[in-house]
């Protein structure tokens, strides 16, 4: 158990989230091992995307603080967030249609400076110059490599996330947040999600996975953590934050239980 | 290990070419069966094509052809710079025409304080646009839509109200911006005038071309989709939003310039809310979505005036009837046609011309699908 000499990939310390003068998060704390994978479940509103907002530095914190290796995030913005190696998938495929999925892919390699994005080229140009590319390699790994050159909008929604996933693990070296990696993908084409999302824990990525199918992280996690109302019900081991009665009541209701 | 990856792949993602065999082969199919090319293609090359013939006929048309193409060419240019912003990084803003005024000033107070070389003109007129776009971002990092026009509205009004102040201190008559030389060469008025301006837009169509696949492109293009999406990724939505607009403001200062250069004076009246409004027009006439659009939006917009006056005018007169009511309002009833041209478009084709050209492209795709007994071959279902 080397694992528990380490510093966390990941540290949330009591952080409250206000937004709006609404209160939506309220004393959340856990921590990420590195190359563990923490799942998240909870009902529509329970602040699950909040959390992933608030570690991406898109919505800031009222209280509390989120540290990156030991590091605290502070007020960084979230282009920097993500060159410390914090990759994120988005909840909605909506985004990004025209862009071609290595273009999308390649984003995160993307300097925010001009020269570096000038000189910002495509994995072809860099295998011609014999560098190695990131966005190339993670295509490859997640069976993408034929998608390079294809617009996302063409492509069917599991690949989409496939791509989004993708995107994320190019730019997340040490942590990569997904977000509802399975909303919209169809019963048949889960299998492939799954898949993918096997082959980063065997890689050995350290992920925070959300979905709203809890059956779906439990299973592919090694904690789970279980909220409702902005509040952390239960944290621990899958199987028994599941099968707790108070997480049961909140996804069941009072009356069925 | 990329063996193992390709050997792992197809059994690991067994969903994923099924779901995925029809749009993948669609491309590959649709060049097979139709000597069309991929959707959009034959609309963008009718589109290029027009233009090329339309600028070689106004480089060896009549003098009055040719004046209504140097008119096209810079008012091109000013659509090219509207475009980065609005198509490319899809920002709004109706401060076109500042822009436009802020270079032909530029150019009108360096004549007039004794620089009269036009490289060093034209880019102390870009530099100045750069550093005013970059202002007039600012109010952009905090607003979007509907606020972000009105804030350039505000920048529209604040500059035609210092270009007037200026013109009134200055020259009241208009700032004399000198006959165009390089090296000696009269470069100021007619074909070789011609000539130089559409070689400044094709550097500049080039450079923008460029520009659209490094990162930088791909930056405008991550804002243009969503901005919290963006900033997601990993894009610094605040640098490259401010950029898309300095680079805008250069671009349309230095067609201000040369417009300057056109007439040989800065006027502050040429460069009204009408003409923001009519660079808007073009980008939405043509097609947003596209340089190759809000090429073909300017020419028309940029033309049709000239074609009211000298064509339609002889049918009005070959009919009997007057068209003094016209050409005696010109300038209002222009700004009135702009305005519904923008209307209807916005209504009825979104997409612009180039909407409607890759709607009959479609039909006419259609109609070689099911005539072709190859294609039909190739298409299972």
């Amino acid at each position: 158990m080397t694992a528990t000499l380490e510093v966390a990939t990941l540290e949330v310390q009591h952080v409250d989230v206000e937004l709006g003068g609404v209160s939506i998060l309220r004393d959340i704390s856990f921590d990420v091992r590195p190359g563990q994978t923490l799942g998240i479940v909870g009902p529509n509103g329970a602040g699950k995307t909040t959390i992933l907002n608030v570690i991406s530095a898109v919505v800031p914190t009222v209280k509390g603080q989120v540290l990156f290796k030991g590091r605290p995030l502070g007020q960084l913005r979230p282009h920097r967030v993500r060159d410390l190696g914090i990759g994120r998938s988005l909840q909605s495929t909506h985004y990004f249609h025209d862009m071609t999925v290595l273009n999308l892919v390649s984003l995160g390699s993307l300097r925010n400076t001009v020269w570096g994005a000038l000189r910002f080229s495509d994995h072809r140009k860099l295998a011609r110059r014999g560098e190695p590319s990131r966005a190339a390699e993670v295509l490859d790994l997640l069976g993408l490599t034929h998608y390079a050159d294809r617009p996302l909008g063409e492509l069917s929604t599991a690949v989409q996330k496939l791509v989004d996933m993708a995107r994320a693990l190019a730019v997340g070296t040490d942590l990569v947040l997904l977000d509802e990696p399975t909303s919209g993908v169809s019963g048949a084409e889960r299998g492939v999600v799954t898949t993918a999302l096997s082959k980063l824990r065997e890689l050995g990525v350290t992920i925070v996975l959300i979905d709203h199918d809890p059956g779906f992280v439990m299973a592919n996690c090694d904690q789970l953590m279980a909220m409702n109302f902005g509040e952390v019900l239960k944290i621990g081991n899958p199987r028994e934050v599941m099968d707790s009665p108070e997480v049961r009541q909140s996804y069941l209701g009072d009356s069925q239980y | 290990m990329t063996e193992q990856a390709e050997l792992n792949s197809p059994p690991a993602l067994p969903a994923a070419p099924a779901a995925s065999d029809r749009p993948r082969l669609s491309p590959r199919r649709a060049g097979l069966l139709s000597p069309l090319g991929r959707r959009g293609t034959p609309a963008r090359l009718f589109m290029i094509a027009a233009l090329l013939a339309g600028g070689l006929w106004a480089g060896f048309g009549s003098p009055y052809i040719n004046l209504i193409g140097q008119a096209c060419v810079i008012f091109g240019i000013a659509a090219l710079g509207q475009w980065m912003l609005v198509g490319g990084a899809g920002q709004i803003a109706i401060s076109g025409g500042a822009f436009m005024g802020i270079g032909a000033f530029t150019a009108g107070l360096l004549a007039n304080a004794g620089i009269e070389n036009f490289f060093v003109i034209l880019v102390v007129s870009a530099v100045v646009g750069f550093g005013v776009g970059l202002l007039s971002g600012i109010p952009g990092l905090r607003f979007r839509g509907l606020y972000l026009l009105l804030a350039s509205l505000a920048l529209q009004f604040i500059m035609q109200s210092i270009s007037y102040q200026v013109q009134q201190k200055v020259s009241p008559a208009g700032l004399v911006v000198p006959p165009l030389t390089i090296g000696g060469k009269d470069f100021s008025f007619g074909t070789s005038f011609y000539w130089l301006v559409l070689v400044i837009l094709v550097v500049i169509y080039a450079l923008l071309a460029g520009l659209e696949r490094t990162g930088v492109g791909v930056a405008w293009k991550a804002l243009r989709e969503s901005e919290v999406a963006a900033a997601m990724t990993g894009v610094d939505v605040t640098k490259w939003k401010l950029y898309a607009f300095a680079a805008s403001g250069a671009i349309t200062a230095i067609a201000g310039t040369l417009f300057a250069y056109s007439v040989g004076r800065a006027d502050h009246e040429s460069y009204t809310i009408l003409v923001s409004i009519s660079l808007l027009t073009m980008l939405f006439l043509g097609g947003s979505g596209s340089r190759i659009g809000a090429l073909f939006g300017a020419v028309i917009i940029t033309a049709l005036p000239y074609f009211l006056q000298s064509e339609v005018s002889v049918w009005f007169q070959n009919a009997g009837l007057s068209f003094d009511w016209y050409t005696n309002n010109m300038s209002v009833i222009n700004a009135g046609l702009f305005s519904a041209i923008f209307v209807i478009v916005i209504l009825f084709e979104p997409e612009g011309i180039q909407g409607l050209l890759i709607k009959l492209e479609t039909g006419i795709r259609s109609l070689f699908r099911h005539r072709s007994p190859k294609g039909a071959k190739g298409v299972e279902s």
